[in-house]
């Protein structure tokens, strides 16, 4: 049998109990612990590892749910499933669907029907942190265009900012555990939030408008400032020129691009 | 300053430690006297943020070595060459003096484990590694150290030795030796035979780095879980080898259990009295070469 073959059933062995016969006979068996107590360690090894992983990821849900449930609930629940990226940080994407589905089988979890929601923010903030840095703002250069070309400019969000809109307010439940959380905050109703990255790399969430929340979706969408203008009804037109600094000073807007006028 | 200066270049030497995250601070505020610091690539590969960064800021402070899990250079997958070229560049921007990997595969089938797993020592399994070995040192632009892992179970088919397997790999690829004593010692008691063997088979000529951790017993089975202080038995063998290590640079891992800074330094500090005190006489290191 071939070295990828061997590979192949050595994996699967080691993520379930069950399919371990592609390795039977390829195994020494000597004196000591078993072949199945010899496996149990590699198993072992990957379950303690995405648990710790998942974690990171999750650390409010975790909180929120006591770490020893949380621990349980990943390991019964099926939530630690098998990883085809390299990168241990692209791990757990999964989570918000499968609490979603998770939870309805749950009573003793119906008081915490946000949960999902929760997740899907955490991930949001788990990816701020590792996303790419942003050049700065060249303020200097965009001024010096003229109205039409500062116009047709495309202006991009910051590599690490994204949007988040839930009808729960989980960004005040983040605010009250999570370590860079501002427990202050007790907002309620519907969370419209921007998820970002501070000058000292720290993952922040602020609550925004609506409409700043609108404008910055079509940002996202490439954006010139003249559409910008366009989206924003004309008595908050005032309101959108603070915007557009502040988010220049906040660094959620990071780079613009010059367009050609045919484009 | 000039002192400061004249320890960032050259080779790596003494005792250093892995630099794990939570002690970052303590390391910026407090500038220990640990003579190189371990980045583990894989942490510090992300196109941004605070990890990024962390391995510029240390590597402006100390010499440091690079350690990956992720190449898989014993794995039938494609080898991943955006990753070797990431880890060229981060190499580049650390000015890393030595950048080691495992010999042991991480990913079959697209499916990956992100943990170091086994293969058997066959010609077969030799002749892929070696091919795998010399397109990493290829991308890489330089030599890459192997280690040798901790493995819970033996194959078979294995028809050579670990060492021997090892020794024909640095022969043919021109890689070199990261030698995990706590590795050795974990197998040893494991698959129960006495690690001295092992080690006298070690092909020293082509060691360029010692690694050192605790490690935890679990159903019968020593874990290499890097969970604690290294155990007296592991010391021993380590000094053991001490006059045929010559100039290696020794690394003290601790991922779990984490203790506080002052922790893992005391420890660093108590190797390097030992590895200090265990220093061959120049007759011994006549006899060894």
């Amino acid at each position: 049998m071939s070295l990828a073959h061997l590979q192949r059933d050595f994996l699967r062995a080691i993520g379930d109990v069950n399919t371990d016969a592609g390795l039977r006979g390829r195994l020494r068996t000597g004196s000591g612990p078993d072949m199945q107590q010899r496996l149990g360690a590699y198993r072992n090894n990957l379950r303690e590892m995405r648990i710790k992983v998942l974690t990171a990821a999750y650390p409010v849900c975790a909180t929120v749910l006591g770490e020893r449930y949380w621990r349980q609930i990943l390991v019964n629940s099926k939530a630690i499933t098998g990883n085809s990226s390299r990168d241990l940080n692209a791990y757990g994407e999964h989570i918000p669907a499968w609490l979603a589905r998770m939870l309805p089988r749950h009573p003793e979890l119906l008081e915490l029907e946000y949960l999902p929601e929760l997740a899907r923010l955490e991930w949001l903030v788990h990816r701020a942190r590792l996303a790419a840095d942003a050049s700065a703002f060249d303020l200097a250069r965009f001024v010096s265009l003229s109205e039409d070309e500062r116009n047709r400019a495309w202006i991009r969000l910051a590599p690490a900012l994204s949007l988040f809109h839930s009808d729960f307010p989980v960004d005040v439940i983040w605010h009250r555990h999570a370590a860079s959380g501002d427990p202050g905050q007790d907002t309620v109703g519907a969370a419209i939030c921007c998820v970002y990255r501070d000058s000292e790399f720290e993952p922040r969430i602020s609550r925004i408008e609506p409409l700043q929340y609108q404008l910055m979706l079509r940002l996202r969408e490439r954006a010139c400032l003249a559409d910008l203008a366009h989206a924003c009804p004309p008595d908050r037109h005032d309101e959108l020129a603070h915007w557009l600094w502040e988010w220049i000073r906040l660094g959620w807007i990071a780079e613009f691009e010059e367009r050609d006028q045919d484009v | 300053m000039a002192a400061a200066r004249s320890s960032m270049v050259g080779p790596l030497a003494g005792v250093g430690a892995g630099l794990r995250g939570p002690h970052v601070p303590d390391i910026l505020a407090e500038r220990p006297a640990i003579a190189w610091f371990e980045l583990l690539t894989d942490n510090h590969l992300a196109a941004g943020g605070g990890l990024r960064r962390q391995a510029e800021v240390i590597a402006e402070r100390y010499p440091v070595s690079l350690h990956g899990v992720g190449m898989s250079l014993a794995g039938t997958d494609p080898l991943d060459r955006d990753y070797l070229a990431s880890v060229r560049e981060l190499a580049e921007r650390t000015e890393a003096r030595l950048v080691s990997e495992h010999l042991a595969f991480t990913s079959a089938g697209g499916q990956h484990s992100n943990d170091l797993l086994p293969i058997p020592w066959t010609e077969e399994a030799l002749d892929h590694v070696a091919g795998r070995i010399d397109v990493a040192q290829g991308v890489l632009g330089r030599q890459i150290l192997i280690e040798n892992i901790s493995a819970y179970v033996e194959f078979t088919e294995s028809s050579l030795s670990e060492t021997e397997f090892l020794e024909t790999l640095c022969r043919r690829t021109g890689c070199a030796l990261l030698l995990d004593i706590n590795n050795v010692y974990v197998n040893a008691v494991n698959h129960g035979y006495d690690p001295s063997d092992w080690l006298a088979g070690v092909p020293w000529c082509h060691v360029r780095e010692i690694h050192v951790a605790g490690h935890t017993e679990r159903d019968g089975l020593l874990i290499d879980t890097h969970g604690g202080t290294v155990c007296t038995a592991v010391v021993e063998l380590l000094l053991s080898v001490r006059h045929l290590a010559g100039a290696c640079p020794v690394l003290l891992e601790w991922d779990t259990n984490l203790p506080p800074w002052h922790v893992l330094e005391t420890e660093v500090e108590r190797l390097q009295r030992v590895w200090d005190r265990h220093q061959p006489e120049p007759r011994q290191l006549w006899h060894a070469s």
